[in-house]
């Protein structure tokens, strides 16, 4: 039923930009027609520049969270063996959590430059603190009962972490990867559009930037789209279809 | 019947406020090879302290557990603990996979094939035929606890360590698993370590059962349990041995 009522909410969106676009109000330049933006969306595909540019923060993003969420685990799985190193990665993460990536680019770009690597650490930086917190709260959430089944069957060290703290404060972590996900989607985008102004290279940012530059504004609209296309695919087809086939499926939704 | 355990001079301490309450008076008992021995006493009394201190779970202040005449000193799966909580089960793992698991980690069986198949055979003993491939959140409580028994003695540990294990069932389910335990106990010889607060459940299991009191946690009385030995006799006796038990209790 819901998603009936979304999809008919997105016709009327989508019927009310044709209309406002065909009232002549406004010039094609500031709100292209529907027929413009999907014609400049097909001609991006076909020719292969949308995506590259798509594949270029696909991958970007991806070796980012893979980065930020092992370093996030292994932070957790430190700070759960002394009281220090807990102290420590709470302080680390206080001070860290709270900054926009946005708000480090200058700092970044003094250090870094603005090459692939800033925008990696920009991206580490948005999914490593969300993504700790929620480490470190799964860890604490994790049933003492399952703990202790463990360590008595003999099972210690990284394993006793492996195979059943991580799998035990799996909706934890699931839920930081979407939080750190959402967050790195939009850290990822603002840095490609300005480290592409500075001369830097790719993403679909600065291909967004970069069809402003040439009023191209239906290209703009194109590029929005496979944004929120990609959004969409990876919130409600992705995360759903893993969290269906763990967490939901094993039982560990409703603790 | 020759020595299993030996529980040692224990005393054990809670700190709160930077105050000390002892929860452990100088405990000290043994138990024989094959024996079911039924830790009795009211909540608080800490039977369920003492259990963890022989798993290894916790350590006393002072004294010392042996098991198999060697000190325990961390948990090992020579004394495989039972919960009373039904979420011991590992919820990413089907039944049968729960099984597995320890034994693999443990390398008990030559191949994985066989620990398969002496894992589908305690399931079988225990009355979960046909529930090898589900999670374990779709099981009832006494499902789950006979999916923890199969999975405890697939370890073929020296001891077996029971903490109100049936506490959370109800009656009939409790009697059904209470019979199935004697059974295995049979069959098995294994040595079971029964924590319980309930009288008849412990007349109806154990072999000794050690009378704990409370403030601090002591053992007040070691009783031969009369009653089980001599199988189905006058309900006199049995009843005069819960009076017994009763009354001691009584005087905590």
């Amino acid at each position: 039923m819901m998603r009936i009522h979304k999809s008919i909410w997105f016709v009327l969106f989508l019927s009310l930009w044709e209309l406002l676009a065909r009232s002549g109000r406004f010039s094609p330049l500031v709100f292209p027609p529907l027929a413009a933006v999907f014609k400049a969306l097909f001609h991006a595909l076909a020719s292969g520049e949308l995506l590259q540019e798509t594949g270029f923060s696909i991958l970007l993003i991806l070796e980012g969270l893979l980065v930020g969420a092992v370093l996030a685990l292994l932070l957790g799985m430190a700070s759960s063996l002394s009281p220090l190193l807990r102290s420590f990665t709470e302080a680390l993460a206080a001070l860290a959590h709270p900054l926009p990536g946005i708000a480090l680019l200058p700092v970044i770009i003094l250090w870094l430059g603005t090459g692939r690597a800033s925008i990696l650490f920009i991206i580490i930086h948005s999914v490593l603190w969300p993504m700790l917190l929620n480490v470190m709260t799964g860890f604490r959430a994790v049933p003492k009962v399952l703990a202790e089944t463990g360590r008595n069957f003999g099972v210690r060290g990284a394993r006793l972490f492996l195979e059943v703290y991580v799998p035990a404060s799996l909706p934890y972590l699931l839920a930081g990867l979407r939080i750190a996900w959402a967050r790195a989607w939009r850290a990822l985008i603002s840095a490609e559009m300005i480290f592409g102004a500075v001369g830097g290279k790719g993403g679909l940012g600065w291909y967004i930037f970069k069809q402003r530059v040439f009023m191209d504004t239906a290209g703009m609209f194109s590029a929005l789209i496979v944004i929120i296309l990609i959004g969409i695919l990876v919130e409600e087809v992705i995360f759903e279809r893993v969290e269906a086939a763990t967490i939901r499926k094993w039982g560990m939704t409703d603790q | 019947m020759s020595e299993k355990l030996r529980v040692s001079g224990i005393n054990k301490y809670y700190y709160k406020n930077g105050e000390r309450f002892k929860v452990l008076d100088s405990i000290s008992f043994t138990a024989g090879s094959g024996e079911v021995l039924c830790l009795l006493g009211p909540s608080g009394c800490g039977k369920s302290t003492l259990l963890r201190l022989i798993c290894g779970l916790d350590e006393p202040e002072d004294g010392l557990v042996r098991l198999d005449g060697k000190a325990v000193s961390c948990p090992s799966p020579a004394a495989v603990m039972i919960f009373q909580e039904f979420g011991q089960l590992f919820p990413w793992r089907t039944v049968l996979d729960n099984v597995i698991y320890p034994m693999r980690v443990n390398g008990i069986g030559r191949s994985e094939a066989e620990r398969k198949q002496t894992a589908e055979t305690w399931l079988v003993r225990v009355g979960l035929e046909g529930f090898f491939h589900v999670f374990p959140h779709t099981l009832s409580g006494g499902m789950k606890q006979k999916a923890a028994l199969a999975r405890a003695l697939a370890l073929e540990p020296s001891l077996l360590l029971m903490d109100e294990p049936f506490g959370s069932l109800d009656a009939l389910t409790r009697e059904g698993l209470q019979r199935l335990l004697l059974q295995i106990r049979e069959e098995t010889g294994s040595t079971i370590l029964f924590v319980t607060h309930d009288i008849q459940e412990a007349l109806t299991l154990g072999d000794r059962i050690l009378v704990m009191g409370k403030e601090p946690g002591r053992i007040l009385k070691v009783l031969e349990n009369s009653v089980k030995k001599t199988g189905k006799r006058s309900n006199q006796e049995k009843s005069a041995l819960y009076d017994v038990i009763h009354n001691l209790l009584g005087t905590v």
